[in-house]
């Protein structure tokens, strides 16, 4: 492709993108003199260049759409939406036809003479004046337009193309790509900007990735040589390192008017689809992210936005019984914070209906009756990311699959961000997006295990925690470890066994390891490694298409000594160690609640028991019905089950041992102290009664919550800290299920 | 139409890819292990800022284990997919053949290899395989 087109095409782009915003302005604002003007001109300049190149379709279709404008810039037609919705199709043939040129050269294979023969019908549709010249002739059109387009050149394409740009720069100086900020910001001439292409863009920016790695080397160099003139053009190089890497960071920022542009013309077609009158406000466009991080978030914006239309703006007829103007807002705002930009959709909708959500959840079984009634709102409108949860009562081509906004959480924690959303029923939603400013260059920690390097991001690092086996022990909830991190426990996960390098009993054979606690969406956990070694900022690079797919693993980074050492995906590895994030949830609500509840929670009671070659557990003490010291010659055997005569009853006996998994006892071969007598717990469940044999009755403890532990574990209802010691609280249930006697009326008559 | 290919063995075999998707050929480089990997995945390594794939080629093509094998050598390629290389036990020369004279796959052929050789040429000693670097490093 010869150097003219390939401009033509890039402008064209540009123009034609520009359009899109600037034609939803003009429906939302009829009579805008200024923006008809630059409608006509941008489509001006593309029929003009494209009739230049020999582009004939092109041509033709622009041509009959600039005929349709002129009519409106003499005020002798007035946009309504049908003309609207015209100039939009007509935008998007042309962009279809550019798109064409691209691959193969022609302006493709459609003719559009529908579309040609709506937009001339809409031109005559007005007063009479002289439609003709607009529908036939198009020399005769051409020349009109020269003169009425104040500012507009006539085609030659080199003139043409620095009235796009002007054209641009008055009207969204941000449009330039790859512009230094600062420049965007005041408005440059041409002169003062250069299109950079972005392949180049990258390469500068691995070479400055590795221009820090050789300053790195050199710099272990001088301190071991301590040569004067060596250290002070080390110093330079530091320097210059330094400010190269943030010059070319800065290039690969780009406003996010980039991604934004596209939303008012997707909000309106979406409403359109919809049946409902919807537009976006935007604000803070000129927040400047870098450009990989802007292309990645683009699918998860776009969802949100179609979300809000579809699901969350109501139709006029609604909109207007509750009292709110039949046009649906949706706002998009981007503010520059600290270090990171936060973006924010909110609509002014019917907001999500909380019991809904709530009971979708409990009916698909993504969590229990006892859970979701004891959700806070907040808590309960972030259930709508949970995999398979669709509120849209009907599933429409636009959303209502129930894929998506799980999604749209797990693509925007990929990059490092988070999803928060906020409902008010009746009054709207709004999803806050917090997203770092680069992806490129990140502070990780690095710690080893198994001998290699690992590096963890430091958005995830709460802090760090000296794991000392001489001080402290690691205790288990079931088979899941926990540590006890001030007044709360949290979950162990070991990395080596992660990995699968290390085994579960040599990690927890380790006298020291380090923990880094880690978070990711409320989710808060305990990475065990072997060692940490540094903090330091490293060059994210991505992983080769292979190795993506294992989920613990983000990106790759090389080191100073020339090492390439793999970046953890802390959401990855709560996934691989099945730490769920609602579980979790819950695990952090509780913990956080617990001073409160000191004084006012609800007390119960709990019986606790112990197993002779297993951990101490509880029973909640409102399932025992009483606890029997039975001589052993009274316990009888009845088929194949124990049985005692009880109260006028025979009820089956079942020994705790038996009814704990296997991997709950330990491997000791402690003996169980031989006794003359068994300690039996009766349990009801309201249908009879069922003796469990334990080896000893503790105590009974009063105590107001137990936690809820985030490692799903059959049986248990939580944990506590009884006495400095973790206490798992079983279910009765449970264990009547397990001895299968779920109904002990059978087995009464038999 | 005449195509270049760099050869190499490993073990008893003799190996080719077209040359035009070699970049360079290196000794044995330190390689960080990624745990989890697929089987013949040794790891990743560092070249020069870029980071190259380094593919175990025996268990790759389910080759037998040679004990005796020396250090490795490894061939840089350029894929679609990124920076692959590939651990042979020695380089061969670079060879010029028409590549009409390529013989497919014998349809025998099963297992790991079929998915990575796109053909042989006949050569008047022995059997030159060629792989197809695009199918290496996928799964």
């Amino acid at each position: 492709m010869d150097e003219i087109t390939e401009e033509f095409l890039l402008e064209s782009r540009e123009a034609v993108d520009q359009l899109d915003r600037d034609l939803v302005a003009l429906e939302a604002a009829p009579g805008e003199s200024e923006v008809i003007s630059r409608i006509f001109r941008a489509l001006h300049t593309i029929k003009g260049t494209c009739g230049f190149l020999g582009f004939g379709k092109l041509e033709r279709v622009s041509h009959a759409g600039e005929g349709l404008l002129s009519r409106l810039r003499d005020g002798e037609l007035r946009v309504n939406e049908d003309i609207a919705s015209a100039l939009l199709a007509t935008v998007d043939a042309v962009r279809e036809m550019l798109d064409s040129i691209q691959t193969n050269e022609k302006d493709g294979e459609l003719e559009y003479g529908e579309l040609v023969a709506r937009l001339k019908q809409l031109a005559e549709g007005g007063p009479p004046g002289p439609p003709a010249a607009t529908a036939t002739a198009p020399r005769a059109s051409k020349k009109r337009a020269k003169k009425r387009a104040r500012d507009a050149e006539p085609p030659p394409p080199v003139a043409a193309q620095e009235e796009v740009a002007t054209a641009l720069e008055t009207s969204a100086p941000a449009l330039e790509p790859a512009v230094a900020p600062q420049a965007a910001a005041k408005g440059p001439s041409p002169s003062e900007t250069v299109r950079i292409d972005v392949h180049l863009l990258d390469r500068l920016m691995d070479l400055a990735g590795e221009l820090v790695l050789t300053r790195n080397q050199v710099r272990e160099i001088q301190q071991a040589a301590d040569n004067a003139a060596l250290s002070t053009a080390s110093q330079r190089l530091n320097l210059v390192t330094t400010g190269l890497q943030e010059g070319i960071m800065l290039m690969r920022m780009q406003p996010v008017e980039y991604l934004f542009g596209k939303f008012p013309r997707m909000v309106r077609d979406t409403a359109k689809q919809c049946g409902k009158q919807a537009r976006v406000e935007l604000s803070g466009n000129d927040a400047e992210l870098d450009r990989t991080l802007l292309e990645a978030i683009k699918d998860p914006l776009t969802h949100l936005i179609r979300n809000a239309v579809d699901h969350g703006i109501e139709t006029p007829e609604v909109r207007i019984r509750s009292g709110k103007p039949p046009e649906g807002v949706v706002t998009v705002r981007a503010v520059h914070q600290s270090g990171h930009v936060s973006i924010e959709i909110s609509d002014d909708g019917a907001g999500i209906p909380l019991d809904r959500v709530r009971d979708k959840a409990v009916a698909k079984g993504l969590i229990s009756q006892e859970r979701a009634n004891a959700l806070t709102p907040l808590e309960a409108a972030n259930l709508i990311f949970l995999p398979g949860l669709s509120t849209a009562n009907a599933v429409t081509n636009v959303s209502g699959r129930g894929v998506g906004m799980d999604v749209v959480k797990t693509n925007v924690e990929r990059l490092g961000g988070t999803v928060e959303v906020e409902t008010k029923l009746g009054a709207g939603s709004s999803f806050r997006l917090k997203l770092p400013l680069t992806l490129a260059i990140i502070p990780a920690l690095i710690v080893e295990s198994s001998g290699e390097r690992y590096a963890i991001p430091q958005v995830h690092l709460q802090e760090l925690v000296l794991l000392d086996r001489a001080k402290q022990k690691l205790e288990s909830v079931y088979d899941a470890p926990v540590f006890r991190l001030r007044d709360r426990l949290l979950p162990i996960v070991f990395l080596g066994e992660c990995l699968g390098s290390t085994s579960r009993r040599d990690c927890l054979a380790r006298p020291k390891s380090h923990l880094a606690v880690l978070q990711v969406n409320g989710l808060l956990f305990g990475l065990a490694v072997d060692r940490v070694i540094d903090q330091q900022e490293i060059v994210v690079k991505p992983l080769t298409a292979l190795l993506q797919d294992i989920p613990l693993y983000s990106a790759c980074t090389i080191l100073g000594d020339g090492r390439v050492v793999l970046i953890l995906d802390a959401a990855g590895i709560a996934q691989q160690a099945h730490l769920t994030t609602l579980q979790s949830g819950a695990y952090t609500m509780d913990a956080a609640r617990d001073p409160q509840q000191g004084a006012s929670g609800p007390v119960s009671s709990f019986l606790l028991i112990s197993e002779a070659n297993g951990p101490r557990l509880a029973l909640p003490l409102e399932g025992v019905t009483r606890l029997e010291t039975v001589p052993l010659s009274r316990i009888e055997q009845s088929g194949d089950t124990e049985v005692l005569q009880y109260q006028g009853e025979i009820i089956p006996l079942h020994r705790l041992g038996a009814l704990l998994p296997p991997s709950r006892l330990s491997t000791s071969d402690t003996v169980a102290p031989q006794l003359d007598y068994a300690n039996v717990v009766i349990v009801a469940n309201g249908r009879g009664s069922v003796g469990i044999v334990v080896t000893d009755v503790v105590d009974v403890v009063d105590l107001t919550s137990i936690a809820q532990h985030p490692v799903n574990s059959a049986g248990v209802l939580g944990s506590m800290v009884v006495n400095d010691r973790v206490t798992d609280v079983l279910s009765i249930d449970w264990l009547l299920t397990r001895a299968g006697c779920a109904d002990p009326e059978l087995l009464r008559s038999a | 139409m005449m195509t270049q290919y760099c050869t190499f063995e490993l073990g008893p075999l003799l190996l080719g890819v077209e040359a035009r998707h070699v970049q360079e050929v290196l000794r044995a480089q330190p390689v960080t292990p990624v745990p989890l990997a697929p089987d013949f995945v040794r790891g990743l390594m560092n070249l020069r800022g870029q980071i190259a794939l380094v593919i175990d080629l025996r268990k790759r093509l389910d080759a037998q284990e040679d004990p005796c094998a020396s250090r490795p050598i490894n061939v840089l390629l350029h894929t679609k997919g990124g920076l692959v290389s590939i651990q042979t036990d020695r380089i061969g020369d670079v060879l010029t053949a028409e590549s009409e004279s390529i013989d497919s796959v014998p349809d025998t052929l099963q297992g790991r290899a079929r998915e990575v050789l796109v053909g042989a040429l006949r050569l008047p000693e022995r059997l030159l395989l060629l792989l197809d670097p695009e199918r290496i490093a996928v799964t």
